[in-house]
């Protein structure tokens, strides 16, 4: 059992067999209890959030500072929380009753504390404008019971960065938004850029390959998962593609095999010493790559590539209001000042993420003037759906004891595809939910 | 008499210097990353010493906000983690080397094992609730009183065996010699006993100094946060990490303890050694 689950277990536990200590969660109804402002009133609100990067971390300061200088009588406590610990601290605080009144997430993450009734329902309480200008396919997926439960921020997608130089002394024109590589176009170019002696054409920190994988599948019509009450996995053609895709630029050595063992953004010494001159990496990877190329080292990223379309999974970071807080209305008007446009493209320029809403990437359309390929990642938001998988509560630990490692040994030639289908269905069927 | 043959001597000095750039690569290699450029990091051929030092790491660790109070909070943290748990386990487990067939040895020793068995994981949720009824929940004295609770069965443990050692013979005759027991204990007792101390209140001040989960789910207040929380958030999602900045925090964060052993290592290693032998 992962650690993750075995703290949503010990914290269901626990808050059964200490009822007497802490308050249940069907004590209060947020919309109900919770206490609306007097006038003059003080309140004070926590903010805790996972952000990392230096500048979103001064840009996350900026926005509470400024808005406790507007709203005197609201007060916002920023708490600053690493962004692995994000889950079990959660997991205690809500045990405890103890969570802070909004809370920074991901729309994954939120899925389980939505489903047990942690986050409050923030459907009535979001401004129309706020509404309107984030998709609506972004919205589902924050959506659950037809409850919104997290406002989404902002987003990754997996896309291919390219050593343009390299690119360009090999003769491979570059693709533009709108005719974009399609997976049989990168195969091809990665064995025009692959010249042996180290040096692959391609490669993909595939070390945790279920996300990526399963993402850009969705492009191809991979639903993976189907039905509500009890969901079940189907592995079919388009499931498929993607994952044979790269285990054929694998045994063609078109791909470095020695990246499906290295992380996401591991792969970068290789692509800026002239390795491999295409990864693909989740695009928050532009930052490390500004802080850590060498001088005169040319890149761009590159439109999302196709299959029949280019759809990945939507699993943007979040905004939630604790169920447990007593001030959800007011909570909900620091998000929305938390997502005007400029301070939202400021946070996710930071992050080197795409806002999901549309105002935010005009700013941050205007402010990279276009270079490395940003108009065209930032217009990718429209591209991101709702993955069903994420809302299901068997999918973390499938994913880490199941498809994890069955994805690993498929990419390593150690099974086929039918055994990996196997694996993937019938590792379904039985993780626990 | 036993005489150590020569290709003996330079393959047991051949031993130590492998053992100890074993212990000591990873301490240099994290020297050698404070001093990186983020270029240099991001190098496909890392080398052993940066080509181009800087300071830009240190730079960007003191211009954290929560440095100083981070490594303040640390100290006091684990200085009363340590005094505490030794205050405690000082009187304890001289009562468990020396009354053996007492009831409650027995019971203080299963306490003992038994507590070593639960992982973190399984009390940190009953044990928030615990702080929180008693308004713990975000202060250092909560977090002190974790780490002492969970420091004291070993240390325990550590420290009988070297009560254990020093025979009994001795305070029998300090006895016959007029003293009382208080005398006893003050007088023959703790000086004997001291490299002992030093050395479980040595392991409760690290295991307080290192400690990262309690800390993250007791502590909120980014001014009451304790040093691996700090060095925490250097890494990011998806294995994403300030790997530079980090560097120099940890370098800064590892001197006070290098500073503390240098400054009792002998007395430390006596007391290893006696427990080792005798316990």
């Amino acid at each position: 059992m992962t650690r993750r689950l075995m703290v949503a277990s010990l914290a269901a536990v626990t808050a059964i067999s200490l009822g007497g200590c802490a308050s249940s969660i069907g004590d209060s109804d947020s919309s109900s209890s919770a206490g609306t402002k007097a006038p003059g009133e003080k309140v004070t609100l926590s903010f805790s959030s996972y952000a990392f990067q230096g500048p979103t971390v001064k840009a996350t300061e900026q926005i509470v500072s400024s808005w406790n200088k507007a709203h005197p009588d609201i007060h916002v406590n920023y708490q600053k929380v690493d962004p692995n610990s994000v889950h079990d601290k959660l997991v205690t605080q809500f045990a405890g009753n103890s969570a802070p009144d909004i809370i920074h997430d991901e729309a994954a993450d939120i899925a389980g504390f939505s489903q047990q009734g942690y986050l409050a329902d923030l459907t009535s309480l979001i401004p129309s404008n706020l509404k309107q200008n984030v998709p609506d396919s972004v919205w589902q997926s924050v959506t659950y019971d037809n409850k919104i439960t997290g406002i989404p921020t902002i987003a990754q997608v997996y896309n291919v960065f390219v050593n343009t130089k390299a690119l360009k002394k090999a003769g491979v024109a570059l693709p533009t938004e709108r005719n974009p590589w399609t997976w049989d176009d990168l195969m091809a170019n990665a064995k025009k850029l692959t010249k042996g002696n180290g040096t692959y054409g391609f490669a993909w920190g595939l070390k945790s390959p279920t996300s990526g994988l399963m993402s850009s599948s969705l492009a191809c019509g991979a639903k993976f998962v189907s039905g509500t009450s009890n969901p079940t996995m189907t592995i079919g053609k388009a499931e498929m593609q993607v994952p044979n895709d790269v285990r054929k630029m694998l045994q063609d050595k078109t791909m470095a095999p020695n990246s499906t063992s290295l992380g996401g953004s591991d792969v970068l010494p290789g692509f800026f010493g002239g390795k491999y001159p295409m990864i693909m990496a989740g695009n928050y990877v532009a930052t490390q790559i500004d802080q850590k190329a060498p001088q005169g080292f040319d890149w761009t990223m590159i439109p999302l590539i196709k299959c029949k379309t280019q759809d990945q999974m939507s699993d943007p970071q979040t905004l939630s209001v604790a169920r447990q807080s007593k001030h959800p209305k007011e909570a909900m008007q620091f998000i929305a000042y938390f997502m005007k446009a400029e301070n939202l493209a400021k946070i996710a320029e930071g992050d080197s993420l795409i806002p999901v809403s549309k105002p935010a990437a005009a700013i941050m359309k205007k402010d990279l003037s276009g270079k490395n390929g940003w108009n065209v990642i930032l217009d990718s938001a429209g591209d991101l759906v709702d993955a069903p998988w994420n809302k299901t509560t068997r999918y973390p630990e499938w994913k880490s004891d199941i498809a994890t490692p069955a994805y690993q040994e498929f990419l390593s030639g150690k099974i086929d595809a039918a055994t990996l289908k196997k694996r993937l269905t019938q590792g379904w069927a039985n993780a626990k939910h | 008499m036993f005489r150590t043959r020569p290709i003996t001597r330079v393959g047991q000095y051949a031993a130590l210097l492998l053992y100890v750039i074993f212990l000591g690569f990873p301490l240099l290699w994290l020297f050698s990353t404070s001093f990186k450029s983020p270029h240099e990091l991001g190098s496909l051929h890392p080398t052993l010493f940066p080509t181009d030092w800087t300071l830009g790491n240190f730079r960007t660790a003191l211009a954290q906000d929560q440095l100083w109070s981070s490594i303040r909070n640390s100290f006091l943290v684990a200085v009363a983690t340590s005094v505490i748990t030794t205050i405690i386990a000082l009187p304890a487990s001289y009562a468990i080397a020396r009354y053996r067939r007492n009831f409650v040895r027995t019971t203080a020793v299963g306490w003992i094992l038994v507590s070593q068995i639960f992982p973190f994981i399984l009390v940190v949720i009953p044990l928030f609730i615990v702080l929180r009824n008693l308004q713990l929940i975000n202060t250092l004295p909560g977090l002190v009183i974790v780490y002492v609770v969970w420091a004291l069965p070993f240390t325990l443990w550590m420290l009988q065996g070297y009560v254990a050692a020093i025979p009994q013979e001795l305070e029998e005759a300090s006895a016959v010699d007029g003293c009382g027991k208080v005398s006893t204990l003050a007088r023959i007792v703790f000086p004997l006993l001291l490299p002992g101390v030093v050395a479980t209140s040595m392991f409760a001040f690290i295991s307080a100094w290192n400690e990262f989960f309690f800390a993250l789910v007791i502590i909120t207040d980014p001014g009451k946060q304790t040093l691996p929380l700090l060095l925490a958030r250097y890494v990011g999602a998806e294995g994403s990490v300030n790997l530079g900045p980090l560097a120099a925090t940890a370098l800064i964060a590892t001197l006070p303890s290098l500073l503390i052993f240098a400054l009792i290592q002998r007395r430390l290693i006596s007391g290893m050694l006696s427990g080792a032998v005798k316990g």
